[in-house]
């Protein structure tokens, strides 16, 4: 392991080389708020919420923390007046830009200081176009089924062609969204998103829904899992090793 | 045609070349750049080899690179003796032929005719445009065929390329090019050499070269001429780049919109090819380089160097924060070095003259020279070349000529949309990428636009508000949501829903779009609006608080209307107006029905000037 | 060497403690007790047959009718393999696989992976719920009256 030593506001800290200066900063118990980054998934660098003020040297910067390498020597100074004053803006912004996330972005809002949005706040919108969704489905689960289309205040996040089209139904693009922004409806034999229905298999034993068909069609195609993982539920799946158990042991 | 497998090879057809070429040679130069071809220069050379066949006169034709008078094309200049011709139509070509080729005459109606003096200039160095220039990369436009390789080895064309492969090292190149201190000409005026350096040096293969030929600034066309009318110097140059650097790969990224220079481009590696001057073997040399053309989508973000990166590989267009240099991971996360067209342009010029020659020209931290792109409210529009360090006053004056109109000057946009706006009172700046960061301003890429008082420069910053708001990626919250609420707040303001409060607010928000986005569009979006509430506050009060535009643009704030005492009763305006607005008779005064009046300016501008009855309040 | 929860099915008495056990210490929503990691199924004699289930009301409940089921920490684990963000790992002092939340993107593949149903997830908290050894410090073992489940 490539150690660096660097210092927050003086106190110092060993980390990866290249590592991740937001995933550092958390390990310690610094508190930097993001509504864009996540631990396994790349950097992105859309929310400028973490943002941070790095001295190098002779230089000082602001700069998002999410997608700057920790580097030898660095001294990073947290909730700087710069930040501060950048971080308040960049959540009116964001306030006025989804009114219908409020619910996670008042806490941030309340907590850093905006005292008024404004900007004309028009509709119901929730995406922050924080990107989460699209990477954890191309990176993660690797089905690719969403996408960013158009540029600048035009850009959207959807579907390709916003036709329903390779999603698997996991559902790990609602877990996670910061602000809540993808809807997905189950019933008892269907999940329902992104303009698709999925129908839910069903453990062969007790009759329970288990996870869409056409997620296990992916798991099966992309692991080396086979199918037969997933004709039982979880628990059924106990129930057979225990019978399996004791069959063995002459119980 | 053979290849060329080594230096002498190149200086026997050098040679051949200009053995064959009669200095005293008859010839006629038309300029074949998009501007003069928009203006019909095609059909005057067809018109010219036609009727020079017609009358059995020996004379080349040659149609040439961009010559920079745009604001007079089609430009001809009849050679040997240099003539200059400005404004040269299909009718006139039996004339110049007769006259000017057959026997020496000139022209008058043909010549530049200065507008304030009233003196001709019979070649192309006494035109007042001309000769405050420094024209050392575009000067040879008019010189050659862009499409043939034969007359840019017949100029000298190649020479560095040689001089370079086996007179000098790679850390020679290297040091020539990092103490000639050769700043990007694409706008952000980080110094090539570091950047060569830096790629030089890098771990990892293969090593990529890009030129970056997406020109998207609004107004700027410096690298299209560049293209169109030498598109070998960038090869050239690129070939020097990629020996220093060590690399065997080059792109060229060129924005889909510039169907010309795409042309003359793969025309012109295409003949490289052919001659050994690229490829494999490069005169025999040992080096491995070729270059491969890529087209933009039609984004101005993928001008920036992250995001073009990822254009070529087949990504959205979206830049990346560089903690890690692109010199260190760049394209398919190689090292990349990126510089611009007219960077490119200037390597070879370094190489056969040294940087110590390079360093004679311009100020202590801007070296050489600097193509602008001068449009605007100025009398000689067209594409300059100056050496750093000259004042704005003197571009705008000396050789653009001043105002149309006797206007009075009011601002200098210079940097594009990275760029801000510049009063009369920073006129004598000089042209240097840090003097004019520091006012507030950018070089950038080179567009320079001149504005009088019939600009509106609330108008500007929210022209140049909307121009980034649709280019920004929209990765970024703050350039994303940022610009689009710049541009409301200005947008009002031009509607006369202004607020007290409203300037304030701009400039704290541009403060936020300014520091904390993610790349260098974001980064410097807010240069027009910001240097424009800055040297021009009193406007934006007076659209704010008077709900005035004084210099008579913002429709919502002007109004149409013809003043009794001058209209003579014409009939001019009646019949031009779109949505017949006017009501009027013959020798009886007009009136413009406000209700149906569009505010679009024909009356204002069809009326005579002897009259000028349409005002604007 | 690291130290595994070693389980004697013939001592179990099928009183479920380690159930209890597991749930009130990996509490779930609301600081609730959560779903269990450890399950005991119980095996209820009648006539000739034996069948395992998990009901409570068993017919005869005698010393070794109960089989508790809990995860191996296998040596190649299944759920590790096909886990997408690598949010399932070992760790390194305890041996146990454990899920680290902040990577995990409920995508639910474990779950079906493990060949012994040992990964469940709570819809309740939203969280994968498998064994991890109470980080060194088995609470199953410690409540477990009859040794059944010992951290040796």
């Amino acid at each position: 392991m490539a150690g660096v030593k660097y210092t927050v506001m003086g106190q110092e800290h060993e980390a990866e080389r290249g590592a991740s200066l937001l995933g550092e900063l958390r390990k310690h118990g610094y508190v930097v708020p993001s509504l864009c980054y996540h631990e396994s998934l790349t950097a992105y660098g859309a929310c400028r919420l973490c943002l941070v003020e790095v001295r190098k040297g002779k230089r000082e910067r602001l700069t998002t923390s999410c997608n700057y390498p920790v580097q030898e020597g660095i001294d990073v100074l947290l909730d700087t007046p710069k930040v501060a004053r950048n971080r308040r803006m960049v959540l009116e912004l964001l306030l006025a830009q989804a009114p219908g996330a409020s619910q996670p972005l008042q806490a941030l809002a309340r907590r850093y200081g905006v005292k008024s949005v404004r900007f004309p706040a028009k509709d119901d919108e929730a995406c922050i176009l924080c990107g989460l969704c699209v990477r954890v489905c191309s990176e993660g689960i690797r089905a690719h089924a969403l996408t960013f289309s158009g540029r600048g205040d035009r850009k959207k996040l959807g579907t390709p062609y916003s036709e329903p089209g390779v999603c698997v139904g996991c559902g790990s693009c609602a877990h996670v969204c910061p602000t809540d922004a993808i809807s997905v409806e189950h019933d008892d034999r269907t999940r329902r998103m992104w303009g698709q229905s999925f129908e839910l298999a069903r453990c062969a034993t007790c009759g329970a829904s288990t996870m869409p068909v056409a997620q296990i069609d992916h798991v099966v195609s992309s692991t080396r899992l086979s199918r037969s993982y997933f004709e039982l539920c979880d628990e059924c799946r106990r129930h057979q090793s225990v019978e399996r158990f004791n069959t063995v042991m002459g119980r | 045609m053979a290849r060329l497998t080594s230096r002498e090879a190149l200086e026997r057809l050098r040679a051949e070349i200009v053995g064959r070429r009669d200095p005293g040679r008859k010839a006629v130069a038309v300029c074949a750049g998009t501007g003069c071809v928009a203006y019909g220069s095609v059909k005057l050379t067809e018109a010219f080899r036609g009727e020079a066949e017609r009358l059995g006169m020996d004379v080349e034709v040659r149609p040439t690179g961009c010559h920079g008078f745009c604001e007079r094309g089609p430009l001809v200049v009849v050679y040997p003796q240099k003539i200059f011709y400005q404004r040269v139509q299909v009718k006139d070509v039996g004339e110049v032929l007769e006259r000017t080729v057959g026997k020496g005459e000139v022209i008058e109606r043909l010549q530049y005719t200065d507008p304030v003096s009233g003196e001709r200039a019979t070649y192309e160095e006494e035109v007042p445009f001309y000769r405050h220039q420094m024209r050392l990369i575009l000067g040879s436009n008019g010189q050659i065929d862009p499409t043939s390789i034969e007359d840019y080895i017949g100029i000298g064309g190649y020479t560095a390329l040689s001089k370079a492969l086996f007179e000098m090292s790679r850390e020679e190149v290297l040091e020539e090019v990092l103490a000639a201190n050769l700043r990007g000409r694409g706008g952000g005026g980080f110094p090539a050499g570091v950047k060569w350096k830096g790629c030089k040096e890098a771990e990892g293969t293969p090593k990529y070269v890009i030129c970056n030929a997406d020109e998207g600034d609004p107004g700027a066309f410096m690298d299209r001429s560049v293209m169109e009318g030498n598109p070998h110097s960038v090869i050239e140059g690129m070939v020097i780049g990629a020996y220093t650097i060590g690399s065997e790969q080059g792109y060229i990224y060129i924005r889909n919109e510039y169907p010309l220079a795409l042309q003359r481009l793969r025309i012109a590696l295409e003949s490289a090819r052919e001659h050994g001057l690229l490829g494999r073997d490069i005169l025999g040399s040992g080096l491995d380089f070729d270059i491969r053309v890529n087209r933009g989508g039609g984004a101005f973000v993928c001008g920036e160097s992250s995001a073009l990166m990822l254009s070529i590989e087949g990504e959205v267009g979206e830049p990346r924060a560089k903690h890690i240099h692109m010199v260190e991971a760049g394209l398919f996360n190689k090292p990349t070095n990126l510089n611009n067209v007219e960077t490119w342009a200037n390597v070879p010029h370094i190489v056969n003259r040294g940087s110590g020659w390079f360093c004679s020209i311009g100020t202590e931290g801007s070296k050489g020279t600097k193509i602008f792109s001068l449009v605007g409210k100025v009398n000689n529009t067209g594409l300059v070349e100056v050496p750093m360090g000259i004042t704005l006053r003197d571009i705008v004056y000396k050789i653009g000529g001043g105002i149309p109109g006797g206007g009075k000057f009011k601002a200098v946009q210079t940097g594009g949309p990275s760029g801000g706006c510049l009063p009369e009172g920073l006129l004598d700046l000089p042209v240097d990428f840090d003097e004019l960061t520091r006012a507030g301003s950018m070089m950038g890429s080179g567009g320079m636009i001149v504005m009088d008082g019939a600009t509106c420069m609330v108008d500007v910053a929210k022209y140049f508000l909307d121009f980034l708001r649709f280019e920004s990626c929209g990765k970024c919250v703050t350039c994303r949501e940022g610009l689009k609420r710049l541009w409301e707040i200005t947008d009002r303001i031009t509607r006369g829903e202004g607020r007290e409060g409203d300037l304030e607010l701009i400039e704290e928000l541009s403060e936020c779009v300014a520091e904390a986005s993610l790349c260098a569009l974001g980064g410097t979006a807010p240069n027009p609006v910001l240097s424009t509430v800055k040297h021009f506050r009193g406007e934006y009060e007076a659209h704010i608080r008077e709900k005035k535009c004084p210099a008579g643009v913002c429709k919502d704030l002007i109004r149409f209307s013809i003043d009794g005492e001058k209209c003579t009763g014409c009939m001019v305006c009646k019949k031009k107006c779109p949505s017949d607005a006017i009501i009027g008779e013959k020798k009886k005064v007009h009136v413009i029905d406000q209700s149906k009046c569009i505010k679009c300016r024909v009356c204002y501008e069809a009326c005579p000037k002897k009259w000028a009855a349409v005002v604007i309040s | 060497m690291t130290r595994r929860l070693l389980v004697t099915p013939s001592r179990c008495t099928g009183c479920r403690s380690c159930e209890i056990a597991c749930a009130f210490s990996h509490p779930g929503r609301g600081g609730k007790p959560g779903r269990s990691a450890i399950r005991t199924f119980l095996r209820v004699t009648t006539d000739a047959r034996t069948i395992s289930r998990s009901s409570a009301r068993a017919a005869e409940r005698t010393p070794d009718v109960g089989t508790p089921v809990v995860c191996l920490q296998c040596d190649t684990a299944a759920c590790v393999e096909v886990c997408p963000t690598r949010a399932l790992v070992r760790d390194e002092v305890t041996g146990a696989i454990i899920v680290r939340d902040s990577r995990c993107v409920r995508c639910r593949t474990c779950v079906s992976a493990c060949p012994f149903g040992n990964v469940a997830f709570d819809t309740g908290s939203d969280k994968v719920v498998k064994c991890d050894l109470c980080n060194g410090e088995p609470r199953c073992a410690q409540f477990c009256p009859t040794r059944t489940l010992q951290y040796i």
